[in-house]
């Protein structure tokens, strides 16, 4: 631990849970919003319902799913001291992530030419701002990725500042428990 | 370090990876019983049915990510804490706004307040009689 502390736990990590304390209410309050306006639509307009792509979203899922797993794979990895093996999950980590913002690049624009835009009603503004948080949340934990794996590269990330990877690490298992929210209530609930 | 101590970290650390690999199996598996009531055949069942299925599986899922994958189970409990206080804020607040809004289904009274006060009520209560406190010195 490099800084001085009082709780016994390390500032660095303590401020992460912090922020993503934070992040926990703007992501209750997208959510909170998205239900409320979901059926404001107009009468000729497409709802979710016709709009959604269970299947293919389902999929995507998956895919962030185990973007968890590798990313706790580097974890153990690095603590062990397996530079190579981290290095791999890292990398495997930030590619699922870019999979999944890939499968959310290509889900807006089938939406955009059928018809819904972000301020084509309600329900499009209220969907497209609570998924499109979520996907640059995703974007920024792929950047944080590279540049781990850059400075894995660089012989920079060794266990000695496994600290570092953990942190990131919760970062991009907190955008994970996000998802398992959003997908459950705003794609699998009954609409 | 000798060869049999060696060996032992090596154990621990495969045991260790196993446990993760299984965690991301049973949450695949979970995702896998959340798509299937997308289906006509299920879609069928009762909404309120759909509704406390899904969200017991969402529940599982996210307590299994926030205490395996993101530690909590074997961190510093002030990191649960941090998290659960969030929940109890967060849970008054939204209820409150839904409420207002007219979302929440045609309950009795008596339901929703209970609904409001008792989650944050029983989750409050364990985090105030699980704060130990200090002696008052610094060290």
């Amino acid at each position: 631990m490099s800084d001085e502390t009082t709780l016994g736990v390390s500032n660095d990590k303590l401020g992460m849970w912090v922020f993503l304390g934070s992040d926990c209410l703007l992501f209750g309050g997208l959510i909170s919003t998205y239900m409320l306006y979901k059926d404001r639509i107009g009468p000729d307009d497409l709802g979710a319902e016709e709009m959604f792509d269970i299947p293919f979203t389902s999929v995507s899922s998956f895919v962030l799913l185990m973007s968890s797993l590798t990313v706790v794979l580097a974890i153990t990895a690095l603590r062990r001291n397996d530079i190579r093996r981290s290095r791999i999950w890292l990398l495997s980590t930030a590619i699922l992530g870019a999979i999944f913002v890939g499968g959310q690049v290509y889900e807006f624009t089938v939406f955009y030419r059928e018809g819904l835009g972000y301020t084509t009603n309600l329900f499009g503004t209220a969907f497209f701002t609570l998924t499109g948080f979520h996907g640059v949340h995703v974007t920024v934990g792929i950047i944080f990725l590279m540049s781990m794996y850059i400075q894995s590269m660089r012989g920079k990330l060794t266990s000695v500042q496994e600290e570092r990877l953990e942190i990131i690490g919760l970062y991009w298992h907190f955008v994970d428990v996000v998802w398992i929210v959003i997908f459950t209530i705003v794609y699998l609930f009954p609409q | 370090m000798s060869t049999t101590e060696e060996t032992q970290i090596e154990e621990s650390w495969v045991k260790q990876d196993w446990i993760y690999i299984k965690t991301a199996l049973i949450l695949g598996a979970f995702t896998a019983i959340e798509v299937f009531t997308y289906f006509e055949s299920v879609h069928n069942a009762p909404e309120w049915l759909m509704v406390v299925t899904l969200s017991f599986l969402m529940v599982i899922k996210f307590f299994l990510v926030a205490a395996i994958f993101m530690h909590l189970r074997d961190d510093n409990a002030v990191f649960t804490k941090m998290m659960v206080m969030g929940m109890c804020i967060a849970w008054p607040v939204y209820f409150v706004m839904a409420f207002a809004m007219g979302f929440l289904p045609n309950w009795n009274v008596i339901i929703k307040v209970l609904f409001l006060f008792l989650p944050p009520a029983i989750i409050g209560s364990w985090l105030g009689f699980s704060f130990k406190g200090g002696d008052g010195s610094h060290h």
